[in-house]
């Protein structure tokens, strides 16, 4: 049987999370949470309601501050589209993000520039962290947004959202977050680290796909413009009929990250050792950031003289995947690696492996046994000596 | 032979491409970084006897395994009937992966036509 070691990619939902779906799709919540007049919708919004709390109480949120959406993509787009929308007076404002961000938040800053407005990217270091000192640099007088992604979904690395959040909150920026892979994973305080807006997935932390959030601070935004009309549903930014099953899946993921966040992290920081002390007998490899200020469940290996489609294809018993998709016959090198400064090589070579709450030790040992074996594998064919 | 063995088996591959023994060396990259290397002698007999080493995606490797198993012991005129596209089903090769092929073909071209001047 194939061993799953794509956890970034996306995670099987947790028992206790099909259960509770499972549940409110029997029971009589079938009603649309805002039909208020009876009682399906009530039951219904109730539960809708206290999933938001659940969702807020992870975060240290208000629920009044706790935005449903389809997932992290759409929350990404509510997030800078929508700001935009409703701040645009016809003046041109200046944003500033990098290409470590998720597609989503690149092509949502590509969107905004084609209105007029100016869009920076800021250089990470060589190992893929945006440094403060870097984006203060950069940051000009006319900035208005600063987009950080919280975890990197390629290389794991972690960036000083505090920081960077403190830095903005001083000069009075808006800061968006993207926390798709850090939610539920690490801990997140949208207080302590003066976040205006942050994007989260449920299907990155055991809960459904097709559900997400955004969180939208009172206090500094409040508002952002609605970029699906037709409903007025989440108080006039988000219209559509909730989906009540995959919003408590979402929020049961939540509340049990919450309970094992600590023992999560531990387990699969022993998962990254097991896994790297086997991998050191091997020569000829790298880590693409570093394993400081990294999330250990995400792993880049980069193998300069190897082709990464061949080593998935050799290691036929694990779920890994591309670091990158330069390989692929039609897609663009990984927009992520190349802004930290790899060369094509290392793009094409370098894989990602990804451990989860349900991935043993032992599993960890056995992937990196066979990651040397595929290694070896292709050394040979190259005509390289074993 | 099916992809996955033919991805995995080495019956053929070249152990040391500095340890060439009389061996005469063909090689054909393509623009992703993709190359193959052919090494080729003629025996007394006048068949042939085919190593290789490549890099590249799952798919060349499975190919050129197949491709150079069908190489040996053959005469010049044997290899020169051969019709590689005939393989592309082999290993249900995808259309946008067709490039493996015409780099497998040239360099067998590029084998030829030294085992000729030999």
């Amino acid at each position: 049987m194939t061993t799953y070691l794509d956890f970034a990619s996306t995670t099987p939902m947790a028992p206790e999370v099909i259960e509770k779906m499972h549940a409110v799709m029997k029971e009589d919540s079938f009603g649309n949470p805002s039909s208020l007049d009876h009682e399906f919708g009530l039951a219904a919004n109730k539960i809708v309601e206290r999933s938001r709390a659940e969702v807020a109480d992870l975060i240290n949120a208000n629920p009044d501050e706790i935005l449903w959406t389809s997932g992290a993509t759409e929350s990404n787009n509510l997030a800078i589209v929508g700001f935009h929308q409703f701040q645009y007076k016809n003046q041109a404002m200046s944003f500033f993000t990098s290409h470590l961000e998720h597609k989503s938040v690149i092509e949502c800053m590509d969107s905004i520039e084609a209105l007029g407005s100016k869009v920076s990217f800021i250089k990470p270091n060589e190992k893929g962290r945006i440094d403060l000192k870097t984006l203060s640099d950069q940051v000009d007088e006319d900035a208005v947004f600063v987009s950080c992604m919280h975890v990197n979904n390629e290389t794991g690395i972690i960036n000083d959202i505090e920081k960077i959040g403190k830095y903005c909150r001083e000069n009075e920026i808006i800061f968006h977050v993207d926390a798709a892979q850090s939610i539920g994973k690490i801990p997140i305080d949208v207080d302590d680290m003066c976040i205006d807006l942050m994007s989260m997935s449920a299907h990155k932390v055991y809960g459904p796909k097709g559900v997400g959030a955004l969180y939208i601070n009172k206090k500094s935004i409040g508002r952002v413009k609605s970029i699906i009309v037709g409903g007025g549903q989440e108080r006039g930014m988000r219209s559509g009929t909730l989906p009540t099953h995959q919003i408590v899946g979402m929020a049961t993921a939540y509340k049990l990250s919450k309970q094992r966040m600590h023992e999560d992290l531990e387990h699969i920081t022993q998962c990254q050792n097991s896994f790297l002390k086997k991998l050191s007998n091997l020569d000829d490899w790298k880590i693409n950031g570093s394993k400081e200020h990294s999330y250990p469940g995400i792993l880049s290996i980069c193998f300069p003289d190897l082709y990464s489609e061949s080593l998935i294809y050799a290691m036929e018993d694990f779920a890994i995947s591309r670091g990158s998709a330069c390989s692929s016959d039609h897609d663009e090198p990984s927009h992520v690696l190349k802004s930290m400064g790899l060369v094509d090589d290392e793009i094409n070579g370098t894989i990602r492996i990804s451990f989860g709450r349900t991935t043993s030790i032992e599993q960890a040992e056995l992937a990196a046994s066979e990651l040397i074996n595929a290694v070896l594998h292709l050394r040979k064919l190259k005509g390289g000596s074993q | 032979m099916n992809q996955k063995d033919a991805f995995f088996d080495t019956k053929h591959v070249m152990k040391d491409s500095n340890m060439k023994d009389g061996l005469i060396e063909e090689q054909t990259s393509s623009s992703n970084g993709m190359w193959l290397k052919l090494f080729s002698r003629l025996d007394s007999n006048g068949k042939s006897e085919v190593h290789y080493n490549v890099h590249g995606c799952p798919h060349l490797i499975a190919i050129t395994s197949i491709v150079i198993g069908d190489l040996q012991k053959k005469t010049i005129q044997e290899l020169e009937s051969l019709n590689i596209n005939e393989y592309a089903d082999s290993i249900d090769l995808p259309k946008t992966k067709k490039d493996r092929l015409f780099l497998l073909e040239d360099a067998l071209k590029g084998c030829i036509k030294h085992l000729k001047k030999d």
